[in-house]
């Protein structure tokens, strides 16, 4: 069947066989999440019955509580939709020497906060929070192995225990999981892999320590104004340090409007995203790349389209000191 | 919603065990391991929403292997999957030799076919399938499959210095 490229299937197979990092898989979340949307689903169903049932007149009974279960992880870091753009729930503190830095995730395919080094397999420390002081309940891991807790030291006197396969291996086989309970009262979780240091409970420790509890906006390296009407911001993502290349970090920023989608790339020299098709220019030591995709938008148009949009940005510079929380004006 | 312990188990024991296949064909539709394990995540819970019809489906691989495609080309219509697709197809590998290089190189010509062709090369030539069940996947005619993979496999083409081997299309199965 491969016909004009007959070793494309072996090839793909020998790719496909590639070494990689441990699986990221959460058999636990993708049940929790499908639940929800179940839920959901079914409440619509229920909403549409009930109007039409008020519609005729007939009494429909109070909905009581959908869900009374163990408390979830929230995100740590959300889109506003007051004047800072990006809001992050919780902080670090104290980080090892492998981290070289912090980036927030948020929108519709992830919203985190985590702490990386460079490279593939550079350290990983991923923070989350538990939406109530109530302790969370073990679960299963990805693998559908038994979480399992065993304690550690307190963190500043509060009570904490890892999480692992292996009661004999707190460390879960480098995939670790610490999770403690914060000074505010809600439980957080560090979940760390990569962690290229002598003592990793220690350090884990002592990041747990640092972290603190409470909203504190994120500085952005831009701001927009002037912007045309139903212009709205769908998702950003900063990166400390970058995904690839070799800069301090690098910024995208989604949003859309009328039917265009509208991609906006900012980075210092080495970590800037060159997207095809995209207007470009440089400023205070920065590039920023707008891309428009998709229909058209009136609004946009008037306003002159990406050019436009390019106008409309200003950069702020590589000093983080100059860094706004109120990106959209 | 309260969890229903039999469907969760059954998810969970299924998913447990194809986890490593589905990550597999999702490697070859992202380019990237990362890529991969978020669309391997977002597929699975989609499954779990549907796991009634996928427990009475006749092929219950192939009814995950369609959740997992579909996922994956309904993320490629957001810009943010675009974004991370040029971006892994920037990715430049250091040179190696022999045969890992040809595999890193086939890495950078499939990341370079558009999102639809890189599907039907992988469902056509590393799950195996045939033009009717590959354009039953994708919800497409057997006509645009065939156009596509023809498509496809030219740019490939162009791209690779093909090289000699056995063809051994075994992977797709779990």
């Amino acid at each position: 069947m491969t016909g004009d490229i007959p070793t494309l299937a072996a090839r793909l197979e020998e790719l496909s066989r590639a070494p990689g990092p441990p699986m990221r898989l959460n058999i636990t979340a993708a049940r929790e999440v499908g639940r929800r949307r179940l839920r959901r689903r079914r409440f619509t169903v229920a909403g549409a019955s009930a109007a039409v049932a008020l519609a005729l007149g007939l009494a429909v009974p109070s909905i009581g509580p959908f869900f009374t279960g163990p408390p979830m992880t929230m995100s740590t870091v959300a889109l506003s939709t007051g004047p800072d753009l990006l809001v992050a729930h919780a902080s670090f503190g104290w980080l090892p020497s492998g981290v070289d830095g912090v980036g927030y995730q948020a929108g519709a395919h992830s919203k985190q906060m985590l702490a990386r080094g460079a490279g593939d397999l550079g350290t990983r420390i991923i923070l989350s929070l538990y939406a109530s002081s109530a302790e969370p309940v073990l679960k299963s891991f990805a693998d559908g192995g038994d979480e399992i807790a065993v304690p550690a030291p307190p963190v500043d006197g509060r009570p904490a225990y890892w999480i692992t396969h292996d009661a004999d291996d707190p460390l879960n086989g480098g995939d670790t999981y610490l999770r403690w309970r914060t000074a505010q009262g809600p439980w957080a979780e560090l979940h760390a892999y990569y962690l290229n240091v002598d003592d990793p409970q220690d350090v884990l420790l002592r990041v747990a320590a640092g972290v603190t509890i409470g909203d504190r906006a994120v500085p952005l390296p831009l701001r927009l104004s002037g912007l045309p009407s139903g212009f709205r911001v769908d998702e950003v993502q900063f990166w400390r340090p970058p995904l690839r290349g070799t800069g301090a970090w690098e910024l995208q920023m989604f949003a859309s409007v009328g039917g265009s989608r509208v991609t906006f790339a900012v980075g210092p020299p080495g970590s800037a995203p060159k997207l095809p098709k995209s207007k470009c220019e440089k400023a205070e030591g920065l590039t920023l790349c707008v891309l428009v995709e998709g229909g058209t938008s009136a609004s946009l148009d008037a306003i002159g389209g990406p050019l436009g949009l390019l106008d409309r940005v200003t950069l702020l510079g590589r000093d983080e000191r100059a860094w706004t929380t109120r990106v959209v004006e | 919603m309260a969890a229903d312990p039999v469907r969760d188990a059954e998810f969970t024991e299924y998913v447990t065990a194809k986890a490593l296949w589905l990550r597999k064909v999702a490697y070859l539709l992202c380019g990237d391991w990362h890529g991969a394990d978020d669309l391997v995540q977002a597929a699975i819970t989609k499954l779990y929403v549907n796991w009634h019809r996928a427990v009475r489906a006749d092929n219950i691989d192939g009814y995950a292997r369609t959740t997992l495609v579909n996922t994956f080309l309904a993320e490629q219509r957001s810009p943010w999957a675009r974004w991370v697709v040029l971006r892994g197809a920037q990715d430049t590998a250091p040179a190696r030799d022999g045969d890992v290089e040809a595999t890193l190189d086939l890495r950078t010509a499939l990341a370079a076919l558009p999102p639809g062709q890189r599907a039907t090369v992988v469902l056509r030539y590393f799950c195996d399938l045939s033009v009717a069940e590959a354009a039953q996947t994708l919800g497409c005619s057997p006509g645009n499959v065939k156009s596509q993979t023809a498509r496809g496999i030219d740019t490939l083409r162009r791209m690779l210095q093909t090289r000699h081997a056995v063809s051994s299309p075994e992977g797709c199965e779990p």
